[in-house]
């Protein structure tokens, strides 16, 4: 299973804090999840496995995905 | 003039003379304002090796060319000082109607010099000035003290002012207006404190004329427009700086027992989402549509401010797992005039001395009664607290041995709220920011882990220029706010717009980052140089040891640590880019192409200068 998780907005956006899903086979991260319109994947940090991954890295099953916003902090 | 009054008030306190300076067009355009101002006012007049709680002392208030207009987040000021915590050059702003009402009675900044008799207030109400006894007001927590102003001069005021830390000249005291917002890390509030100066009162009624008003208002309706059509305003607006909590956990770099650690066990109890459920309303700055500032009942059953980093810093960084607690520390940091990141800091670092059993008198992690004992203390400077109201730099010199290794500070100011043991662009940016270790002018963390997290790259060097000359550059200057660009993704188009709109001038962002930006840099940096003089070296911009040395042992970091050739060849990658040498130290040929000769002969009179 991958584990699925978002963070902030996009969690919010979304309706999904954690998911998991099931692969039979590798695919690139974009095809894993429906974003709005006006979320564009290349402006998120995505971890794979805690490294830093674009919206075409190659998942499979048993990996850990992060999305999550670029914040400012204050 | 448009965008600019072309004033600036002169207030002396020792003689209770209060005059009026005009500057010209070539001095508005060349350093902007905010910032900018404030450091070309303390070069050019600031006896070199004074004490910073000393009448000779300068403390400088200003506003930027879009101060008081509405747009986004437009209203805030800076304060200005040698500071009495690092000896360098100090800063900090913070959003206040304040900024409106000074930029409405016709100037652009005040400068304060001397030191008044007896504990006073500077009143200015348009063309008139008054330095007014602060009898029944001195001694008053910050709220009480704006509260009892506004009593006296109306509703339609804009009050900075100190509390108890202030006045007992607590190294780390800040200025508060609006009962939570803060600025002046550096101990810009203890400046005032040395100067019994309490409070600055703004009353301002005039117009600011515009260029083009109605260019003006159509951008304006249109910046707020992009900025509520952001896809993460929403949740902006409900957790604000807040969500970081969660982020900073997620990407273990939580500053966590004295930035021991990167996670917090607690953490889920102290962020965005805990806070949601005490929220009762929000506060912000003059003129901003997207405000920060989350207003909670505290476990006392009073209303605190909440932001990113007082959470952690009070929360995580001391062990304490309760947001109800840590907002009582944080209402209580903002009563006295504390700066709660260094407060944090101290605490924490008192928490690990004690821990290591190199103090007689201590206190354990997570101790929040007694915490909240020692903040008091620490403000009226007594005990224990004395010692605190010095600072982690200084406590580590008192302490000796290997403590200065994890005293979190950098040239004298705390660290704020990010861990940055394996993030070497953010230690960079926290080594180099030009008031000692702070976030506001370098926030390269979240670009740095959705790249390259623990590499030593050039381009890491680039972000941390990039983001210096758009943050702690242009903002610092415009004295406008970053967080619409950064949080929210407002262009950064916008300003020049704006500018040419309300000042008929055209700077570009060109101009602004690589002229306006970098000659402040350079300027911020001499002045630190001529302080320090023979005692100047690139150790000043290292982050400290722990980083390198101490791995944190939870995390999906847990045992990594900076390289210390890693971040030496960033640092002189940083120097070269900037055209500064070896030691950090501009370069003659870089002062001159900056327009700054005037600089290189003041400067060679305390270091060569390489060419």
């Amino acid at each position: 299973m991958v584990k699925l998780k978002l963070l902030g907005f996009i969690s919010e956006l979304i309706g999904i804090r954690e998911k998991e899903i099931k692969l039979n086979s590798p695919i690139k991260l974009k095809n894993i999840i429906k974003l709005p319109k006006n979320i564009d994947l290349n402006r998120l940090i995505i971890l794979v496995n805690g490294k830093a991954a674009s919206p075409d890295t190659l998942v499979y099953d048993e990996d850990e995905v992060l999305l999550m916003p670029i914040v400012g902090g204050g | 003039m448009y965008g600019w009054n072309g004033k600036i008030l002169r207030v002396n306190l020792s003689t209770d003379k209060v005059s009026v300076q005009e500057y010209n067009a070539e001095f508005a355009k060349k350093f902007v304002g905010g910032r900018g101002f404030a450091i070309k006012i303390l070069w050019d007049e600031l006896k070199p090796g004074i004490d910073p709680l000393s009448p000779e002392n300068k403390l400088i208030v200003s506003v930027g060319p879009l101060t008081g207009l509405p747009g986004p987040s437009l209203g805030k000021i800076v304060i200005a000082a040698k500071s009495p915590l690092t000896g360098g050059y100090g800063d900090g702003n913070l959003g206040s109607m304040a900024a409106v009402y000074l930029r409405k009675a016709g100037y652009d900044a005040v400068v304060v010099e001397g030191k008044a008799k007896k504990p006073s207030y500077l009143y200015v109400e348009d063309d008139k000035t008054y330095i007014l006894s602060a009898e029944g007001i001195w001694g008053l927590t910050t709220f009480e003290a704006e509260e009892k102003l506004k009593e006296i001069h109306g509703r339609n005021t804009g009050v900075l002012v100190i509390g108890p830390a202030g006045e007992n000249l607590v190294r780390y005291a800040t200025v508060i207006s609006q009962e939570g917002r803060a600025g002046g890390r550096p101990g810009m509030g203890a400046v005032m404190g040395s100067k019994n100066l309490k409070a600055f009162v703004f009353k301002g009624t005039k117009d600011i004329p515009l260029a083009d008003p109605q260019e003006y208002r159509k951008l304006v309706d249109q910046c707020y427009e992009e900025i509520k059509s952001s896809a993460n305003y929403e949740f902006w607006i409900r957790q604000g700086t807040m969500a970081t909590i969660e982020w900073c956990q997620e990407n273990a770099v939580l500053p966590t027992y004295n930035f021991k650690e990167g996670v917090f066990e607690y953490a889920r109890l102290i962020d965005g989402y805990s806070m949601e459920a005490m929220k009762i309303k929000r506060r912000g700055c003059p003129f901003c549509n997207m405000a920060c500032g989350n207003v909670v009942v505290d476990a006392e059953k009073k209303e605190a401010e909440l932001d990113y980093e007082n959470v952690a810093m009070l929360g995580s960084n001391i062990g304490i797992g309760h947001l109800g607690k840590v907002s009582v520390l944080n209402r209580m940091a903002d009563e006295y005039g504390i700066d709660t990141i260094s407060l944090g800091s101290c605490i924490g670092f008192i928490m690990e001395a004690t821990e290591k059993k190199l103090t007689k008198e201590g206190v354990e992690w997570g101790d929040y009664k007694k915490v909240k004992e020692l903040i008091e203390d620490i403000a009226y400077r007594r005990e224990l607290g004395n010692f605190l109201a010095e600072g982690t730099m200084r406590m580590a010199e008192k302490i000796g041995g290997e403590s200065k290794k994890w005293a979190m500070q950098v040239k004298g100011l705390e660290i704020s709220a990010y861990n940055c043991y394996s993030v070497p662009g953010m230690a960079l940016a926290f080594g180099t920011s030009s008031i000692g270790a702070h976030h506001k002018e370098a926030w390269v963390i979240a670009w740095e882990i959705k790249t390259d997290r623990t590499g030593y790259t050039k381009a890491k060097v680039d972000k941390v220029l990039e983001f210096q000359r758009i943050r702690g550059g242009m903002f610092e200057c415009l004295v406008s706010c970053r967080l619409p660009w950064i949080e929210l993704g407002f262009n950064l188009e916008w300003y020049p717009k704006l500018l040419k709109a309300a000042s008929g001038v055209t700077i570009s962002l060109d101009e602004m980052y690589y002229g306006v930006a970098d000659r402040v840099y350079a300027l911020i940096r001499a002045f630190w140089v001529r302080e320090f003089g023979g005692k100047w070296d690139r150790n000043m911009d290292y982050p400290p040891a722990r980083w390198f040395e101490e791995a944190p042992t939870k995390g999906p970091y847990k045992g990594t640590t900076l390289s210390r050739d890693g971040y030496n060849q960033l640092l002189s990658q940083y120097y070269a880019e900037r055209g500064w040498d070896e030691r950090g130290i501009p370069r003659r040929s870089t002062l001159e192409k900056l327009g700054l000769s005037d600089v290189v002969v003041e400067l060679e009179k305390y270091t060569s200068l390489t060419q």
